[in-house]
């Protein structure tokens, strides 16, 4: 009896002790235990019954838990430690699959090939310091003429996306991940609280487009608990933190956070958070930044490569002076406003120029680009302000006339259909052909019919692709101007206008 | 502050939910004795309440009256409150009277204001589990198999081949 009582001592002597606490009090998905006296914030405990919970606070007698499955659970059950703290196995079997934020498949395809020596990324690290980062010189490649010459994005970036209900922003978005595929740039689309069905359809979108390939979705769906749909967008971060220490392009869209702040409202409310303004918890600010510091463009000693962020933000009523849209605007470099108004007139993207923004973006365009694109909005400035005028007068002169022009064409040129992707070169051509001569007497009405052929005789006409070819060489709007002067001929012959003129191009 | 009290009151009992228990008793004993001098109160409490009552003894006693009466049941009630069991998982349902004992011998190993909380795993198979301070043991035949499992299984395929 001794022998054998010493030696059941000496077992669980060599066992690892297991801490464990109990259930005091539960509160719909939070729940506070009792003992765990070594517990960290962000640990995870789990139950008998296999359900975890995150450690989101430690108090003076109690251990604050948000539990992340969905179960019963009642006070006096035990919770044990868990082996690792919070954190998600990452590497390159994550591409093409759609996970929830515990990196769990939702995509019917099977379990990941995550092997022991997988990395494991914690969900919530302190942002990468001053000394890991470079200024943003590249721009981010999104293939849409409307962003990328006059709103330009830098890799690295964080711009905001903010707009109306069906104001086209999700197709906007779906356009930039699939023009990805002529970049090698890796997508990480978060869908944070979005219905099952959305979350099912974007999935096919994605794949019906080859777009799925270079692509992580990351979704928690409305119905997950609150505490889940929390940690999307922490998720898909360290999810892109693994390929930008690869050295790779890393593009992320956090799609919304509206729903994220509204998550953490409840969360926040259900913890007896004194409430704020619009009862968002005093620290949504923090939450929400201290997200978003974790984009950039990174130095070789932090593996180089750039995470370019896309948080989104569904406006009500297109007000966009809220708390949220004010503060996500308030810690990124830029923001794109999408209007339903400009929806239903046929603009795509539907994005208000005159109140969109990108305080980053410009440094990574060429000269030429720049000086164009300034070119471009002063006209467009200027015309807004003559078209109100010009309502008034019967006849106006020549130079307003070609102005009222050159922004109708503008404003033609930069339409684009969806799933179309435009390069830089052919995108500077666009805005600078309404300022040839060619142009001078050509209405919308041309501009709509021919479009793609234009964009298609510059792509893969042998002597139009020389003008292309020449366009990144050119030292201003100008040069560039005069060089399209030249292929004129060639294009109106293409394009059924004249039936001379294809040799001298 | 009626730390006499407190020891008296802890010495009696074993259990942490036997002494909310007790307290509760206590509690409407002396608002009775004090305030009110109901003698069907007595009649309605169980012999082994009574004889729980007299083993606090005279001193308990003597010290309460009726302007700190309240303030002893809360002292009481917030030492009690402070104390973290030493929670005993165990295969079967423990007897009652076996209660004292093992907490006697609780209280030699972990300190005189030990409190026991038993609690009943069947899964344990035999042996108890232990959970002291936060930190879980198993020192259960349970645990003992799952430790050997592989070394079990081994033998047995052994055996059947």
């Amino acid at each position: 009896m001794a022998n054998t009582s010493t030696s059941s001592a000496s077992t669980a002597a060599n066992q690892k002790p297991t801490e464990v606490g109990f259930v005091r009090s539960v509160k719909d998905f939070l729940v506070y235990l009792d003992g765990l006296p070594t517990l960290q914030i962000n640990d995870l405990v789990q139950n008998e019954a296999g359900l975890r919970g995150w450690v989101t606070a430690l108090q003076k007698d109690k251990v604050e838990v948000l539990m992340v499955d969905d179960g019963e659970v009642t006070p006096g059950q035990m919770f044990q430690r868990g082996q690792t703290n919070l954190s998600v196995p990452v590497g390159p079997f994550l591409l093409g699959r759609a996970v929830d934020p515990l990196a769990v498949p939702i995509d019917g395809k099977g379990k990941l090939a995550v092997t022991d020596t997988t990395t494991l990324a914690e969900l919530d690290p302190t942002a990468k310091g001053i000394s890991f980062r470079e200024f943003i010189n590249h721009q981010f490649d999104t293939g849409i003429t409307l962003v990328d010459s006059l709103i330009p994005v830098g890799k690295g970036q964080r711009e905001l996306v903010l707009g109306d209900a069906r104001s086209g922003k999700t197709s906007f978005l779906i356009d930039i991940i699939v023009n990805q595929k002529y970049t090698k740039t890796v997508c990480i689309y978060a869908l944070i609280g979005k219905p099952i069905t959305e979350v099912r359809n974007m999935i096919d979108i994605l794949h019906s487009n080859n777009a799925l390939d270079h692509t992580i979705v990351v979704a928690a769906s409305s119905t997950d608990p609150a505490p889940l749909i929390f940690l999307t967008p922490q998720t898909a971060f360290s999810i892109a933190e693994y390929f930008q220490k690869q050295g790779q392009d890393v593009l992320i869209i956090l799609d919304d956070m509206g729903n994220h702040a509204k998550i953490y409202r409840e969360i926040s409310l259900l913890a007896n958070v004194a409430p704020g303004r619009e009862s968002y918890p005093g620290d949504i600010f923090y939450q929400h930044a201290h997200l978003l510091e974790r984009a950039g463009s990174f130095n070789r000693q932090a593996g180089g490569g750039s995470i370019t962020a896309l948080p989104v933000i569904e406006l009500n009523l297109n007000d966009f002076t809220t708390l949220i849209p004010t503060n996500v605007m308030a810690m990124t470099d830029g923001h794109l406003l999408f209007k339903s108004a400009l929806y239903s007139q046929g603009q795509r993207p539907a994005i208000d120029l005159s109140l969109s923004v990108s305080r980053v973006g410009q440094q990574t365009q060429t000269h030429t680009q720049n000086l164009l694109a300034t070119k471009v909005k002063q006209v467009l400035a200027e015309a807004t302000q003559l078209e109100t005028v010009s309502r008034f007068s019967f006849e106006l002169p020549f130079e307003t006339q070609l102005l009222l022009r050159q922004k109708i064409l503008i404003e033609e040129m930069i339409k684009q259909e969806p799933l179309i992707y435009i390069s830089k070169e052919i995108q500077s051509i666009l805005l600078a052909l309404p300022f040839t001569g060619m142009f001078q007497d050509k209405d919308a009405e041309f501009v709509r019919q021919n479009l793609r052929k234009i964009i298609e005789s510059f792509a893969s006409d042998p002597q139009l692709l020389n003008t292309t070819r020449a366009v990144p060489e050119m030292k201003d709007d100008n040069q560039l101007i005069a060089l399209l002067e030249k292929a004129t001929s060639r294009l109106e012959y293409l394009l059924g206008l004249t039936k001379k003129g294809a040799q001298k191009a | 502050m009626y730390q006499d009290q407190i020891n008296i009151f802890i010495s009696t009992v074993y259990g942490k939910s036997e002494a909310t228990r007790q307290l509760a008793t206590l509690k409407s004993y002396l608002l009775n004795r004090l305030f009110s001098n109901d003698q069907s109160m007595l009649t309605s409490l169980e012999p082994e309440q009574i004889r729980w009552m007299q083993s606090l003894g005279e001193d308990f006693y003597q010290g309460i009256n009726q302007t700190n009466v309240y303030q002893i049941l809360q002292a009481i009630e917030e030492h009690l409150a402070q104390l973290e069991p030493l929670i005993i998982y165990l295969p079967f349902v423990l007897p009652d009277a076996q209660l004292p004992n093992l907490g006697k011998y609780a209280r030699n190993l972990f300190g005189p204001e030990c409190l026991v909380e038993i609690k009943f795993d069947p899964d344990l198979i035999a042996g108890p589990a232990l959970v002291w301070k936060g930190v879980y043991k198993d020192y259960s035949i349970k645990q003992k198999l799952a430790d050997h499992h592989q070394e079990i299984m081994d033998s047995l395929k052994l055996k059947l081949n």
